[in-house]
């Protein structure tokens, strides 16, 4: 399976999907004005993934800052991912926020709530 | 007697501002506004925190003119999107005035859905963001309908907001949110 990387941006996050390792990253900002357009490469390369998944999946979110129109997309993403952890592949999210930020704690709280993969919070020093 | 742009906005402009934008709104102005306020929150050194606060509201505010702000044929410009940004300095708050016209028929639509944020306590905040981004739908614009939920959870007050009558199609809208 081959890798999807794609370079971050002032408004767009670094994504790094590791398909071999099953290990996939999401850092930096993903606040662009039109997040479907953005979203949209990497949904379609989690359709291809999760055909095939690896035995583990671990998915590290790092986000300095998200718009609410990139939320959604973040829930497609977790979404696709839930897919393979219901079939019982094991998968799991590492939620990292600065700390003191409360809100990117919260938010990660938000998808805690809607996804059944477990989250896993790891507070960061600034 | 019609609304006057230029005098609101000037009116705005007094040495509590520290940001102010008037004009159009495409995605490199929404760049480059959002590049010059965190500049300016930088050299304020303020704590991450209430930075990151700031920003993110700033960013749901400049974006919902992107996509809303409409432009009155009489306003006499070439583009499609505008809007006007204002961040005060008022001491212990930073308060960011957000304007944009809108077609007179969304007024409704509009005011109510603030009006109805706004009588919401933070628990009931965070539970409607949470049913509307577990929800599926996604607007035209992508968003969903979470900004003004958004808004309002991270400043953790009510929008404030007037309603001028421009034309006989437009109103200005001004939100204010305190942070």
């Amino acid at each position: 399976m081959n890798s999807l990387i794609i370079e971050g941006s002032p408004k767009t996050p670094n994504i790094n999907f590791d398909g071999d390792e099953g290990s996939f990253l999401i850092s930096g900002r993903s606040i662009p004005e039109n997040s479907l357009d953005f979203y949209k490469p990497i949904i379609e390369w989690l359709d291809t993934y999760i055909s095939e998944p690896k035995e583990s999946t671990i998915v590290n979110i790092r986000l300095e800052y998200f718009n609410t129109s990139s939320s959604k997309c973040l829930l497609d993403v977790f979404k696709k991912l839930e897919v393979i952890f219901k079939r019982g592949q094991k998968v799991g999210i590492n939620w990292y926020y600065e700390a003191d930020d409360e809100d990117m704690l919260e938010a990660g709280e938000d998808y805690q709530s809607i996804i059944k993969i477990p989250f896993t919070m790891i507070e960061e020093e600034e | 007697m019609n609304f006057d742009l230029n005098q609101w906005y000037s009116e705005k402009i007094d040495e509590d501002a520290i940001f102010d934008y008037m004009g159009r709104i495409e995605d490199e102005d929404v760049t480059d506004i959002l590049q010059s306020i965190e500049q300016i929150l930088k050299d304020r050194n303020e704590p991450p925190k209430l930075f990151k606060k700031v920003f993110n509201v700033l960013v749901e505010l400049v974006q919902n003119l992107h996509h809303h702000g409409e432009v009155p044929s009489d306003l006499d410009v070439s583009y499609e999107k505008f809007g006007v940004l204002i961040l005060r300095d008022e001491g212990n708050q930073y308060r960011i005035c957000a304007g944009n016209f809108i077609k007179i028929d969304g007024l409704r639509l509009i005011r109510d859905r603030i009006d109805q944020i706004n009588t919401l306590s933070s628990t009931e905040t965070q539970s409607l963001y949470r049913i509307i981004l577990g929800n599926d739908q996604f607007s035209e614009k992508g968003g969903g309908g979470l900004g003004m939920v958004d808004i309002a959870r991270k400043s953790g007050n009510n929008m404030e907001y007037q309603f001028f009558q421009y034309n006989p199609n437009f109103l200005f809208l001004a939100i204010d949110v305190i942070i």
